[in-house]
This record gives C-alpha cells, sequence and structure tokens, in this order.
C-alpha cells in the first residue's frame, strides 16, 4: 500500500507532531508498506492567510503521483487533513486551536486579531464540512476526540501511540534526583511561566531544569528575566534545544517531570515520564496529561495556580519516597494500556 | 440599577452596535438609541461609541462603552455573533466607525447611499488622499480615480463628485452583509454587489408618546421644517410659495436645526416681506422640537435633489400625526397613498401654492394624512420590529461569514492566477476554483438565509 501522510509545518518550527509524522512514517514502512511524510507550510498570521492556507490545500490531487495511485491518505494536522482523497483517513493531532478551545483564552491567535471572528467561523464552517468526509476519524487523545464533539458535533475514536525512542526511555536506570525536570518547547501554551511563579512560592529551594527550544524570542526573553531575580537565579536552568542523549540523562536523573500545559492534546512528556519510572506534576487543566495521571497514584494533579503547583512540588521535593512510588506505578500504568503502533496502523491502515 | 431599566441583559446572542448615540444631535444616534433599548430586551447587547458622554435610554452603564478607533478592544470585539455598524455621510460621527468595520467584519447599516461627501474628507489630509484614490478606483474605476485627483487638485467640486461617484458599498469594504432603510435603493444596490443586501424599514423612537388630536385650526397655520437644511431642503421654494399666496399672513414658519448660510432664508424672508413670519430657532432640546411638532399644522419635509435616503425626520412628523408636504422623488415617491402630500419638483412653487390655499380650505384631507401616517409608523416602523429583524440577521452570522469568506477566497484566487495565466485559461480553470471554495464555505452566492424572509434580502 503507498500510504500519503498529509501534514503541515511552520518551517523551522519543530515539535511533537514532526516527529508524530515521522515515527508513523516509520512504522508504515516498517510493517511493509511505502510511506510519504506530505508537509504543506502553514502560516496562520494574519488571519486571512487562513482560509488561503485552506484552499491550498484542497486544490491538491494526491489521489496519484508519478502515476501510480496513492492507496490511502492519513490526515494529520489543519488544514492539511482537508485535502481531498477518496481514501482518507484522519488522525487528528488536533483542529486549529485558535478558533476553538483556546478561543477564550489570551492565548487564541485569532480572538484578539482583525478578522478574528470572521476567520474562526471560516474554520469552523470547514472543518464541520471537511472532517467528515473521511472514511473514518480518530484522535491522537481522548482529549482532542472530546473537543470535537463539543464543537463540531463530529463523532472520533482516540488511538494512543507510544512516544518516540520509547524503548529507550524503558531501559532507563532512574536515580530520584534533586531536580524536577520540564522537558518541552517555551511556548505560552505550555506555561513555563506558571512553574516559575510556582518556583516563587515553593518553601524548599525546588530547583527546574527546562529543556526545550523557544518557539518566539519574545516568550523566551520573558522568561528569562523572570528566573533572573534572586529567588529564582541559582535554582532555573535553561538548556535550550538539547540531544536526545542529553534528555534521557535528565529523565534518568530528575526527581519527577513537571509538566502544566494547558489544555494538551496528548503530551509526549507524560509518556517519557512514565517510561522512565517518574511522577508526573500536571493540572487540573492540562488535558492529554490527565489521560494518564492520576492524582497521588503516578503523579499529582494540582490547580493551575501558583500556589497550588507550588504545594506540588514541595511535597515531591520533601518525599523522595513518593516521587519513586509514583514513578513506578507510572511506568506500571504505561505497560498496562497497551500502547503500542500494531494498534494505531491496525485503525488507519484498515 | 438605574431607575427605569427593564431586567438585566438575557444571554445568549451577543450584538454588538457601532454608532453615534444621544446626546450628539443626529437622527442615526435617536435611531440607535430607540432600537438599542428594544434589542437590550432581547439578547446580549452592546453599544459601543467614542462618545465620552454618551447615553442611552433603556440600557445599563456597562452595555455602552466607548472604544478607541486607534486601538481597537479586537479581543472584545471578535466575541460578539455579530457586528452592526451605522453608516452616515457625517466624517466625524461615522470615521471612527469605519475603523472598527474594516478591523471586525460585521453588517453595515447604511443610512447614507451617497457616501462621497464622507470619503471625500480622506482628500483632505496628505496622509490619507491616497487612499482616497484608491477608494475611488476601487469602487468607481480609472475615470474616478483620476476625477479624485483633480478633486484633490481643487479641479472640481464636492457636488460633481457626489454626483458621479456616491461610493455606496464603500463602507462595506469588508462587510459580511449591507442594510439600508430604502427598498428601491437597496434592490438596486443589490445588483452591485455580491454581498446579502437586507431591506429594513428605519425605525423611530417617538411613538412611545401618544399623537395630539388634530383637528381644523383658525390661520395663521403654524408651518415647520427641521434637521440640517441645505438647498435641497426647497425652503427658497417654499417661502416663494407662501409670497405667492393672496394673503400670505395666513401662515408662519418656524425652522429648527441647522441652516447652512448658503440657503440665505432669513435675507429672502426679508425680500419677500415675510420677515416676520419666518424665525430660525437652531438646534433646540428634543422636548422643545418635540412641542413645535404637536403644535404645528403642517410640516414641509422637501428634498430635491436627494440620494435616496429614508427620513427619520418623516417618520418623526408622522409620530406627531403631523400632515406633510414631501418631494414627489427617492424614498418619499414611494410612501403609501394618503399619508403625505406630494410636491413635484417640476412645478414646485406652483404644488407647494396649492397645497397651502387646499389646506386654508380644507384641513380634513390633510389631517387625515397625517393619521394616516401615524399609524402606518406604528405598523412598519416600530424600533421593535426593526431589532426583531436585526437578530434574526445576527443568526445568520455564520452563514454571511462564511459567504464572505467565499467571495474573499474567489477574488484572492482569480487575482492570483490571473497573474499567472492568459484569460482563456482561466477561464478553464475557474470551475475547479469554484468548487474548491463552495467545498470549502459553501458556494459565494447560495439562497438566503433564513433571516431574509423578515428582513426583506435581495441578494
Amino acid at each position: 500500500m503507498r500510504v500519503g501522510i498529509a501534514t503541515v509545518q511552520v518551517p523551522f518550527v519543530r515539535g511533537g507532531a514532526e516527529m508524530l509524522a515521522e515515527n508513523l512514517a516509520a512504522q508504515v514502512r516498517a510493517a511493509g508498506h511505502e510511506a510519504e511524510i506530505i508537509s504543506i507550510p502553514f502560516k496562520w498570521y494574519p488571519p486571512r492567510r487562513i482560509p488561503e492556507a485552506m484552499a491550498v490545500c484542497r486544490l491538491l490531487d494526491l489521489t496519484e503521483s508519478s502515476g501510480t495511485r496513492i492507496d490511502r491518505l492519513i490526515g494529520l494536522k489543519f488544514p492539511a487533513y482537508m485535502i481531498p482523497h477518496p481514501n482518507k483517513v484522519l488522525w487528528l493531532l488536533h483542529q486549529h486551536r485558535g478558533a476553538y478551545e483556546l478561543w477564550d483564552t489570551p492565548l487564541s491567535d485569532l480572538r484578539g486579531a482583525p478578522d478574528g471572528q470572521h476567520v474562526r467561523a471560516l474554520i469552523h464552517g470547514a472543518d464541520r464540512r471537511m472532517i467528515p468526509e473521511a472514511r473514518a476519524c480518530y484522535t491522537i487523545s481522548r482529549t482532542v476526540t472530546n473537543r470535537l464533539q463539543e464543537y463540531c458535533g463530529l463523532p472520533s475514536t482516540p488511538i494512543y501511540h507510544p512516544p518516540p525512542g520509547a524503548p529507550a526511555f524503558g531501559a532507563l536506570q532512574p536515580a530520584w534526583g534533586d531536580f524536577f525536570l520540564m522537558p518541552s518547547r517555551i511556548n505560552p501554551t505550555k506555561r513555563q511561566s506558571l512553574v516559575l511563579d510556582a518556583m516563587e512560592r515553593t518553601r524548599h529551594p525546588v530547583r527546574v531544569v527546562f529543556a526545550g527550544a523557544a518557539d518566539d524570542t519574545g516568550t523566551h526573553a520573558a522568561l528569562q528575566a523572570q528566573s533572573a531575580g534572586p529567588r529564582l537565579r541559582d535554582r532555573v536552568t535553561w538548556l535550550g534545544n538539547i540531544a536526545e542523549a542529553e534528555k534521557l540523562r535528565l529523565y534518568e536523573g530528575c526527581r519527577a517531570v513537571v509538566f502544566p500545559p494547558v489544555d494538551e492534546d496528548y503530551g509526549y512528556v507524560t509518556l517519557e515520564a512514565m517510561l522512565a519510572s517518574k511522577a508526573v506534576v500536571t493540572c487540573t487543566d492540562s488535558g492529554g496529561p490527565l489521560e494518564f495521571v492520576t492524582h497521588g497514584v503516578n503523579g499529582l494533579v494540582c490547580d493551575p495556580s501558583p500556589d497550588a503547583l507550588a504545594q506540588g512540588l514541595d511535597r515531591l521535593w520533601e518525599d523522595q519516597a513518593a516521587a519513586r512510588e509514583y514513578g513506578r506505578a507510572g511506568r506500571a500504568r504505561y505497560a498496562d494500556m497497551g500502547i503500542g503502533w500494531e494498534a494505531v496502523l491496525g485503525c488507519l491502515l484498515d | 440599577m438605574p431607575a427605569g431599566l427593564g431586567p438585566p441583559p438575557r444571554q445568549g446572542l451577543r450584538i454588538h452596535v457601532f454608532s453615534p448615540l444621544p446626546p450628539l444631535m443626529t437622527e442615526i444616534a435617536n435611531h440607535s438609541e430607540s432600537v438599542l433599548a428594544e434589542l437590550a430586551l432581547r439578547c446580549d447587547v452592546t453599544a459601543w461609541t467614542t462618545q465620552a458622554d454618551a447615553t442611552c435610554r433603556g440600557l445599563h452603564p456597562g452595555q455602552v462603552r466607548q472604544y478607541d478607533p486607534y486601538d481597537l478592544p479586537l479581543r472584545e470585539m471578535n466575541a460578539a455573533d455579530a457586528v452592526f455598524y451605522n453608516f452616515g455621510n457625517h466624517a466625524g460621527f461615522h470615521r471612527p466607525i469605519l475603523h472598527a468595520a474594516l478591523a471586525v467584519p460585521g453588517i453595515a447599516v447604511l443610512h447614507d447611499l451617497n457616501m462621497q461627501h464622507f470619503f471625500a474628507r480622506f482628500a483632505l489630509s496628505r496622509s490619507t488622499e491616497a487612499a482616497y484614490v484608491a477608494i475611488m478606483r476601487r469602487h468607481h474605476g480609472e475615470d474616478a480615480a483620476a476625477d479624485a485627483r483633480r478633486f484633490i487638485g481643487h479641479e472640481v467640486g464636492i457636488d460633481l463628485m457626489a454626483e458621479r461617484y456616491p461610493l455606496p458599498l464603500a463602507a462595506a469594504d469588508r462587510a459580511i452583509a449591507v442594510l439600508g432603510q430604502n427598498r428601491g435603493a437597496m434592490q438596486a444596490l443589490s445588483q452591485q454587489t455580491r454581498l446579502p443586501a437586507y431591506f429594513l424599514p428605519l425605525s423611530t423612537g417617538f411613538l412611545d408618546v401618544p399623537a395630539p388630536a388634530r383637528s381644523p385650526a383658525p390661520p395663521p397655520y403654524r408651518l415647520i421644517a427641521f434637521g440640517f437644511i441645505g438647498p435641497n431642503r426647497r425652503l427658497a421654494s417654499l417661502l416663494h410659495a407662501i409670497a405667492a399666496l393672496p394673503d400670505p399672513g395666513l401662515f408662519t414658519l418656524d425652522i429648527y436645526g441647522a441652516v447652512e448660510p448658503s440657503v440665505g432664508v432669513e435675507a429672502l424672508a426679508g425680500e419677500l416681506g415675510l420677515d416676520t413670519q419666518v424665525r430660525v430657532h437652531g438646534f433646540v432640546p428634543a422636548e422643545v422640537l418635540a412641542a413645535a411638532l404637536h403644535g404645528a399644522h403642517l410640516a414641509v419635509n422637501l428634498r430635491y435633489p436627494t440620494m435616496g435616503e429614508a427620513s427619520a425626520s418623516q417618520l418623526r412628523i408622522w409620530a406627531a400625526a403631523l400632515p406633510s408636504l414631501v418631494t414627489r422623488t427617492g424614498w418619499y415617491a414611494d410612501l403609501p397613498d394618503g399619508t403625505v402630500a406630494f410636491v413635484d419638483p417640476a412645478d414646485e412653487v406652483a404644488d407647494i401654492t396649492g397645497h397651502l390655499l387646499a389646506f386654508h380650505h380644507d384641513q380634513a384631507p390633510y389631517i387625515a394624512a397625517g393619521r394616516r401616517g401615524r399609524a402606518v409608523a406604528e405598523a412598519e416602523h416600530s424600533p421593535g420590529a426593526y431589532a426583531d429583524a436585526l437578530v434574526r440577521i445576527a443568526g445568520d452570522a455564520g452563514v454571511l461569514h462564511r459567504r464572505r469568506g467565499a467571495l474573499d477566497l474567489a477574488g484572492t484566487l482569480s487575482r492570483t492566477l490571473g497573474e499567472l495565466m492568459e484569460t482563456d485559461d482561466l477561464r478553464r480553470t475557474a470551475p475547479g476554483l469554484a468548487r474548491c471554495v463552495a467545498d470549502l464555505f459553501g458556494p459565494p452566492i447560495q439562497e438566503a438565509p433564513a433571516s431574509a424572509v423578515a428582513a426583506g434580502e435581495f441578494n
């Protein structure tokens, strides 16, 4: 089978979505098929660019390539999932979040922009028309499925998949050292600033290592300024983009992982932490992580306030045994959930 | 809660209205005030204005918001399900509204269909004259752009520009629909745009006061004219008609509002020996004008030429059940039979004279016309009915946004491909493009949304 994987990419920005597409392609090939990632450049601003990007996708013909049929198209991201194909299956990472669950938050790209409401209406209308075009609609998480139902009234089925490099995380020899790890792109939706706010309020000198590249320089600069104050200066480490080996070393040595994003779609960080036998500290509004983390079992689920998050950090800082116990429970839970690529391919290539 | 206000606004549909508001002395402000009060009973409404002193009966203070056109509150504006922008020809009142309308697409309510005077203000500044030329080119073509440059160079006057280039849709450049109050004019306008064009009868907020019971009165009869009075209000013809009467002393004339100096009304009255019968009052408080209307015997509400807009003044005259003379032209020409007395612009002075004499001989038909006018105003021009229609249109905002999106996208695609290929090739490509647009947003032109039934939609 020739399988096209349709996605979009913001040039020079790399994150979980790109890794997912690459892993999916690798798994499809490993299963004996041909696979190609078909990536459309995407620019979401000003908002008037968005309908044009939708049209660009809509005008593509991926029914065949060089005279040979493309048997299956797997749509991953907005608006690439609008590319027409007679055998299209969606595995939605997310819709255009600024038009949906982020609309009422400061994080929406559309809400405060000229034409914002207009383009939002266009996205809503087109999603309701285009998504049902696929022969099946899957999502990467229950969180994404719930949103699709809530905002568009469309049914879908979540299928979980392992994070990239899952075996390596599973092979780590965990120690529970004296720092928390937040391995994530630096972006307002990931809420590094909330972690800094919480660190200002902890009773203990909690240390946090932030690893990951910044999506924009403004956010990064603001965070660095925030962490330069006397209370945080010696407790915060910014590593930026790091190599995979370095990331594994950090997972292996950290006390626990802190990951409090806003309504995350899925969140490899959670799964990586579970594989590495590390507790996860997350928030009640963090979305995807809540599908895996149970408060007091394999991590802590805090209110999304600096005070509540500070309490969570303090608790695992002063109780290494609890961090260890939660980490081991997370590892066991991952195994119980049977997360693997076989189930994913079984659905997407059916 | 301020005294006299109803229950708190209903939750649900969120409607934003941009408009001049009282105490500005404009009929659009009066109109909006009464409509906003009715909207507040039907939905979650916010009135936006640049006025620091705005007041709006029927709205809670929090529902009247001030905005800076150069720092628009986009997050709040985008929260509305539908935004209505009221446009008139007064640049001072409506230019901030244009700023908002270009940033957040909504429904353009066109109180004036000749907007040349409004946009000509752009020609007065070096920083905006290029924008004026561009607007003229976009809406009326290269000849208009050339005339715009001549206008900037003071080679032609505003009257010529207004006559040739009315720019009726220039304020709707980013609109999702247009709405006007003249059925015939909106029907004609619908042929010039692919946007949905709605017709809604203008409403008046002066119906909550009972009309006086009118009966034949002895002379001298009190004539009244009011509003922004330029040469097209034909006061010169009226004065000549009074002077031509066998007994000019049968009538007095009270004039309220702003009279352009070029009309020269007081000088002409002096020349015609009518100076003791004609009084120019200027702008007066609303209650003073209301009392004057109630005490008058015949209103003179002539327009020639007219751009065809609905007359808020006429509705106010009807609300007072006051007989009136109007010119048989534009919006006035279609007024229901027996509600006004018509003046033919081709035989103006003679017609006016004839009506004045007829009124003197038998007031009953005129009084009956005033009463019928009041009945028509109550039946067709109530703020409640107007607000009902706005709510229905707002309910269709999603469809209207998609239609606008389809039009924009079709335009972008055709422009882009027009750069790449010859016309014949483009023609062959067009069906594929049209399919793409229709897939995403629906066809640019499709069946009218449900609100059209109530509001009267032409596209």
